[in-house]
């Protein structure tokens, strides 16, 4: 494990490798969170691009002290979707039909996005997590996913550390009765092996 | 046979690790002894369990594309390197000037080409408590860490108006009939405009400064200070209140409304009638204004209808502030109350028992911050427990601000004090002139405050 703070010193002094380093070790987690709450891969390549761009940039900005460099990096991750959202102007896209491979998905080059997700992915959690609103998808992608703890959340969303609590409750309760209505997968069948965050 | 069960949200809390030490305790004890709610907390694990993997699962099957990489960012960083490792190059005297010239040319074009593609710079209002909700949380990347002046700034008249900070502009009030618009790193004067009183503080959005005086609104762009529009009178007066701006709408209070104005004419959309008067500015939440009158009160911000008026405490002279579905606001019955923003109903109240409000509180992850009395006070914001107080030498009326671990409030003893958020020691003190009505704001490791001794500091 490359040591992050050893990176950003080197960063800070000019060194453009270490930059490259930094870049390339929190690439696909950046696109992963983006693409968690926009559910679109185009839309999450330019949010997580953005948030990278600006990570790098403004380097001087972040302090060790106060949060570590993940939770810099999805603060301003977090702040690009919620721009994205807000300016989305095209019609909504919609992942579910998407993944399970009907519909026209206005998508200008289906057969490069082909390439992101297998056509053949079924996510049954992931869909019903494109099902919640967009403040208690962040917050369950931020503590079950990424596994922020709610202080790290709270500084994240914004929000106050009982609210984060409140989401990540909700969001649960939420995703409980959507998954436990369709059809259970059992628990078996999931690779827990593949866990790690 | 035990004689109940364990609810949703009991189940849901303890497994997600957000109940108290006690509520933890009683579900330990009872599902010890109760076989079918450990099933249900065992099958509330597996649900939880099923969505971490299962979310782990699917988002390792996403990938970037191809285009999202490091030789497509490469450019800007090296332009905006470029600049950095200049500054560090400069060794020689001789060469420094002109190469910190040329620098400083570069920084201003790069600037300018980050600035234009950054979606939000500018965009964010600024007013009285930092936002609608009138939280008092200011979000800096450096903290005023010595309790000394950076620069201070003397008018005509004493400041008891809280100050707003905008695009590197600090904007404030004196008695001597004047709003000043200051650089906020240098304190340069950038303009000034004489009105009938400056009693408030203005509200900036999107370039534009609005602010009461007398029995008008007016509109002047913020940066230059020139006049955009001036409302209608009204009786009077526009000038105890601070003004609000949510969704191109402006809400102030006079003497005998509530009004709600447009942004950019001035002109009238609604108004509602007060049944008492009080320097209570109104805060915006989720389509409601709350504002002090007799008694809290909540009206729709688009129609100006009554939500709910909360029945129980005073009159109401402090400003509320909303967090989390909740609106806390002191009264001048000496109670402080936290009140659903919802239905209006009293969920705790605090007895602080040293004379009526006049600070107003600032709310920040689960405490919220409040002068009474000599004393400034943090408590707990869901149940209204003391977590710790601290005491000044004189009277808390100015209103806390919240940045980083720090809370910083000032006294009429003269003080500003800067507080550990968490434990309320104090890191430092600096002492004015004169009595500290005004509330600070804090920026760029720089927190601003006005003194009854006439003169405006920058304290870092």
């Amino acid at each position: 494990m490359t040591d992050i703070n050893a990176l950003i010193e080197r960063w800070q002094s000019g060194d453009q490798r270490a930059a490259e380093t930094l870049y390339n070790s929190h690439r696909e987690q950046t696109f992963r969170l983006a693409y968690g709450i926009l559910g679109n891969p185009a839309d999450a390549e330019e949010a997580a691009q953005d948030a990278l761009t600006y990570a790098l940039t403004n380097i001087r900005r972040y302090d060790p002290q106060r949060a570590s460099f993940s939770t810099w990096l999805h603060t301003i991750a977090v702040s690009r979707c919620r721009d994205r959202l807000r300016r989305r102007r095209l019609p909504q896209f919609s992942l579910t039909s998407w993944l399970r491979g009907g519909g026209d998905a206005p998508d200008p080059t289906p057969s490069q996005e082909q390439q992101v997700v297998s056509a053949e992915t079924h996510s049954e959690i992931l869909t019903a997590v494109q099902a919640l609103s967009p403040a208690l998808r962040e917050a369950i992608l931020l503590r079950y996913w990424a596994g922020h703890t709610y202080r790290e959340m709270a500084e994240i969303l914004n929000c106050p550390l009982p609210t984060a609590q409140s989401r990540v409750r909700l969001a649960y309760q939420h995703l409980r009765a959507a998954l436990s209505s369709g059809s259970l997968a059992d628990l078996e069948d999931l690779d827990f092996e593949e866990k790690r965050l | 046979m035990m004689s109940y069960h364990l609810s949703d949200d009991q189940l849901i809390g303890y497994i997600h690790q957000t109940l108290t030490d006690a509520e933890r305790e009683e579900i330990d004890r009872h599902v010890a002894g109760c076989a079918q709610c450990r099933g249900m907390l065992s099958d509330y694990e597996a649900m939880q369990r099923r969505i971490s993997y299962g979310l782990s699962n699917d988002l390792k099957k996403v990938h970037p594309p191809a285009t999202m990489s490091f030789a497509a960012v490469a450019p800007r960083l090296r332009r905006f390197w470029g600049v950095t490792a200049l500054m560090l190059a400069v060794d020689r005297p001789l060469t420094a000037v002109v190469t910190l010239a040329m620098v400083a040319l570069m920084v201003i074009g790069i600037f300018a080409i980050l600035t234009r593609s950054a979606p939000n710079a500018g965009s964010v209002g600024m007013m009285f408590r930092a936002n609608p909700q009138h939280t008092g949380i200011y979000y800096t990347d450096s903290l005023p860490q010595r309790g000394e002046v950076a620069w201070s700034f003397m008018t005509k008249g004493s400041i008891p108006t809280s100050p707003v900070l905008a695009d590197g502009m600090v904007y404030f009030g004196s008695n001597d009939r004047t709003l000043y618009a200051l650089d906020s790193q240098t304190g340069q004067t950038r303009w000034s405009f004489a009105l009938p009183e400056v009693g408030t503080s203005p509200a900036v959005v999107d370039g534009t400064l609005y602010i009461g005086s007398g029995s008008s609104l007016v509109a002047l762009d913020s940066r230059t200070g020139q006049k955009k529009w001036k409302s209608a009178a009204v009786d009077c007066c526009y000038m105890d209140t601070s003004p609000v701006v949510v969704d191109g709408e402006i809400y102030a209070k006079s003497r005998g409304y509530l009004r709600a104005l447009d942004i950019q004419t001035g002109q009238e959309k609604w108004k509602f009638k007060l049944n008492t008067w009080t320097a209570s500015s109104p805060a915006v939440a989720d389509g409601t204004v709350y504002f002090g009158d007799a008694t809290l009160v909540a009206v729709d911000s688009q129609t100006g209808s009554l939500k709910w008026k909360f029945s129980d405490g005073g009159k109401i002279a402090a400003s509320p502030s909303i967090a989390g579905g909740v609106v806390y606001v002191g009264s001048y019955d000496g109670i402080f109350y936290a009140v659903d923003s919802q239905t209006g109903q009293l969920k705790w109240k605090f007895k602080a028992g040293a004379g009526g409000f006049i600070s107003s509180p600032a709310v920040a992850d689960g405490m919220v911050y409040f002068g009474n009395g000599r004393t400034l006070y943090a408590l707990d914001s869901q149940t209204g427990q003391v977590l710790w107080t601290s005491d000044t030498g004189s009277l808390v009326e100015s209103s806390p601000a919240v940045a980083g671990d720090e809370v910083y409030v000032g006294s009429f003893d003269g003080y500003l004090y800067a507080l550990d958020r968490f434990t309320g020691q104090q890191k430092w003190r600096f002492k004015t002139g004169g009595g500290i009505d005004s509330s600070p704001a804090v920026g760029d490791g720089l927190v601003y405050f006005g003194s009854m001794d006439q003169r405006f500091y920058a304290v870092r």
